[in-house]
């Protein structure tokens, strides 16, 4: 009797195993596992991961200010830069009517105006506040397509502060807006705004935004970084 | 552009009361961020529960204006859609109807909402799984505690999903233990659903679980920490 002996046929996988990948398959696969952690974070996990890592950025920038170690407005601009939309951030700051008419280069002026403004708020509340350990808690949908990430805070002296952090879905995250302890960033600005841009303009704004939070003595609004 | 709306957000809201001689609300502002969890506090009489009706459009305002999630609502037929999807309502006296079961007085803001039976069904054994009351679906109201009925009638406030919840005094009635489990069911929902919150309290230990106070004094207010 005759015996078959079959050799097993060798498959893409027995090859890859055996190493002997065909130089196209090995580039593709090469991009497909380059590519496969941002794939798979795509979505809200991407979000939460985001909004961890700029959540232990500013844990630094404030330690490190409570610290008085200096420089600390230019981490805190990188970290606007890299990982918020600070641009979309300072348009819904904006009373509506005043964004849809102001020209561009003041526009622009103003877009500047407000980094400086923000970085000074938050480094001054840095200074003041206790010192959060912020974690993310979770995460939903937003209607506008955003993810909410929630974020708890908590300080050595018992204080929570809770967050809810709007970002741009994908795998390029950027936080949009922010809540904290319940009180919206962008509309909280845009009240705090409403009542120079009526005295002094956009120009007004600007010199005020320039100034950091002293240039809103007097103007409604909250603490929001507290 | 796409702004983040506010869950609420109410501009100069003033009320009389008594033909003018009574001011309940006097220019009265508030902004709440979607997800917020806001103690309303102040003396008696200030205009906290004006205040908490109103947003829910079950005062007659004389001046103001009340936006909910970006949106103006346009009269009385609005408001009744908001209350029946959008915004929850939590009392201080639970208001169970006696005759029927914790099952049924769930299912009941769902009628006429749900068409489905078994979708109301389904939603009423999940509620009661989320206010800890799985097992009590049968139980009449006269055979739970204070504690029980107000768990049943959060439940019943989140039958149609609302994404803000309005409570006058929820746990007013109740024991301090019974007090603390209502108030960390309540930052649960905020905390996993993003359900915005406004919680008339006279007690500082569940204004603590809030993310900050609102004072109302003589109709007008302010967040205060």
């Amino acid at each position: 009797m005759r015996r078959i002996i079959r050799r097993p046929r060798s498959s893409g996988r027995a090859r890859l195993v055996a190493g002997r990948v065909p130089p196209v398959a090995a580039i593709v696969i090469a991009l497909f596992l380059a590519l496969l952690p941002r794939t798979l974070l795509a979505g809200t996990a991407a979000a939460e991961q985001h909004v961890a890592e700029a959540m232990s950025v500013m844990t630094e920038i404030a330690r490190a200010v409570k610290e008085g170690k200096g420089g600390q407005d230019a981490a805190f601009r990188r970290l606007l830069a890299k990982d918020f939309d600070a641009s979309t951030l300072a348009m819904a700051s904006l009373p509506e009517e005043v964004s849809e008419s102001a020209d561009a280069a003041s526009l622009a002026k103003y877009r500047s105006a407000f980094v400086v403004y923000l970085t000074k708020a938050f480094l001054e509340e840095a200074a003041r506040a206790p010192l959060y350990e912020t974690r993310v808690a979770g995460s939903r949908n937003h209607a506008t397509g955003r993810i909410i990430v929630h974020t708890v805070g908590e300080a050595p002296n018992g204080n929570r502060r809770e967050g809810d952090w709007f970002v741009t879905p994908g795998a390029a995250p950027r936080i949009v807006d922010a809540a904290i302890r319940g009180i919206l960033l962008s509309a909280n600005e845009r009240k705090r705004f409403a009542r120079v841009l009526a005295r002094g303009g956009m120009s007004g704004l600007v010199a005020a935004l320039e100034k950091g939070p002293s240039g809103f003595t007097g103007s409604p609004g909250e603490d929001v970084w507290r | 552009m796409n702004r983040i709306d506010l869950a609420i957000s109410a501009i100069g809201l003033v009320k009389h009361y008594d033909g003018g001689r009574a001011k309940a609300l006097d220019g009265l502002s508030i902004d709440v961020a979607q997800g917020a969890m806001i103690a309303l506090v102040g003396p008696s009489g200030s205009g906290k529960s004006t205040l908490l009706y109103a947003l829910a459009g079950l005062v007659d305002l004389d001046v103001g204006t009340i936006v909910i999630e970006g949106r103006r609502p346009g009269g009385e037929a609005d408001w009744t859609r908001l209350r029946a999807s959008t915004i929850g309502l939590v009392f201080q006296e639970s208001w169970l109807l006696p005759t029927l079961t914790a099952a049924q007085n769930i299912e009941l803001p769902m009628v006429g909402v749900e068409a489905s039976a078994r979708v109301r069904t389904r939603r009423v054994e999940e509620l009661l799984e989320t206010v800890g009351m799985a097992g009590f679906a049968g139980r009449m109201p006269d055979s739970l505690s204070g504690g029980e009925r107000q768990r049943i009638a959060m439940a019943r406030s989140l039958a149609n999903g609302p994404r803000i919840l309005l409570a006058d005094e929820p746990t007013g009635e109740l024991d301090s233990a019974n007090s603390a489990r209502i108030m960390e069911m309540m930052a649960k929902l905020r905390a996993e659903r993003g359900v915005t919150m406004l919680i008339v309290t006279h007690d500082p230990r569940m204004a603590a679980y809030c993310d900050r106070r609102y004072e109302v004094v003589d109709g007008t207010g302010t967040y205060v920490d």
